[in-house]
């Protein structure tokens, strides 16, 4: 009876000693990140988006469209100021097409890309592009 | 027959633990770097600094991010330097003339301490125009 009672207390023992902690993954901040976005750019106006680089490498952004056609826009890449708005490294002024307009190389972190009205639209103008990067 | 209970439970203990006991590799904790945006006006011809501390030794990263007149890049170069504050200003150790890029144009090991970033428009800008500057720092 008292060998039991002390095999029961040890393998109790044993159970809590070797117990395992099991915590709660850390949940992990989605990057902001976009691969490809559409919006409209009214006069005077601009559109951007931020996304993240993981690494260092080559960035290319493509407008592929615009309604209507033919319009050309303000295409620009950058970085993120503390107020949102985006500072731009570069830019062109481009109608859409198929192959990037715009390639810059760039280090990791936060970067921004922005659309506007390199002046004289009168409408707004619909668009869509894509980024891509290493 | 005690005994060999209490041998029996024992033994029970120790191989319950031993798979536990696999050594692992220590957790390797990784700071990201943290990175800081100095924004501002530059008139031509002057020079304006910003101070920032490192808490913990490492590579610092400076670029001329962005350089804009009424929100259109320029393609004007600056002088974009890295030192110590003294004085009334930033007395830089490294020195880069460039325009506004998205990759770092200096890169310096620091230790703890105060430091500082400068611009400075050496050329001449035709006008006032506003850039932003990113520091990475550990």
């Amino acid at each position: 009876m008292i060998a039991k009672l002390i095999g029961t207390i040890l393998i109790m023992a044993a159970c809590l000693g070797c117990a395992t902690t099991i915590t709660s993954p850390t949940p992990t901040a989605k990057p902001i990140d976009v691969n490809a976005f559409s919006s409209q750019v009214p006069p005077g106006g601009s559109a951007s988006r931020e996304f993240t680089l993981v690494t260092g490498g080559n960035v290319g952004v493509t407008l592929t469209s615009t309604t209507p056609a033919d319009t050309v826009l303000g295409l620009g890449l950058g970085i993120p100021r503390s107020d949102g708005s985006c500072a731009l490294s570069n830019a062109v002024a481009t109608t859409a097409g198929n192959s990037a307009q715009l390639a810059l190389n760039a280090d990791g972190g936060l970067f921004c890309v922005k659309v506007y009205d390199p002046g004289g639209l009168t409408a707004p103008v619909a668009f869509t592009l894509a980024i891509s990067r290493p | 027959m005690k005994s060999l209970v209490m041998i029996c439970a024992i033994a029970a203990l120790a191989s319950g633990c031993s798979k536990s006991a696999t050594p692992t590799s220590p957790t390797t904790t990784v700071t990201a770097p943290t990175p800081i945006l100095f924004s501002g006006t530059l008139q031509p011809r002057t020079s304006r600094f910003y101070s920032y501390t490192l808490t913990s030794a490492g590579t610092v990263t400076a670029l001329l991010a962005s350089l804009e007149r009424n929100g259109v890049p320029a393609g004007n170069s600056l002088e974009l330097g890295i030192g110590v504050p003294a004085g009334t200003g930033c007395a830089v150790t490294a020195v880069a003339n460039t325009s506004a890029t998205l990759q770092p144009q200096l890169r310096e090991d620091y230790s703890t301490g105060t430091y500082c970033v400068r611009i400075s428009d050496v050329d001449g800008l035709p006008q006032a125009m506003t850039f932003t500057i990113r520091v990475i720092h550990p």
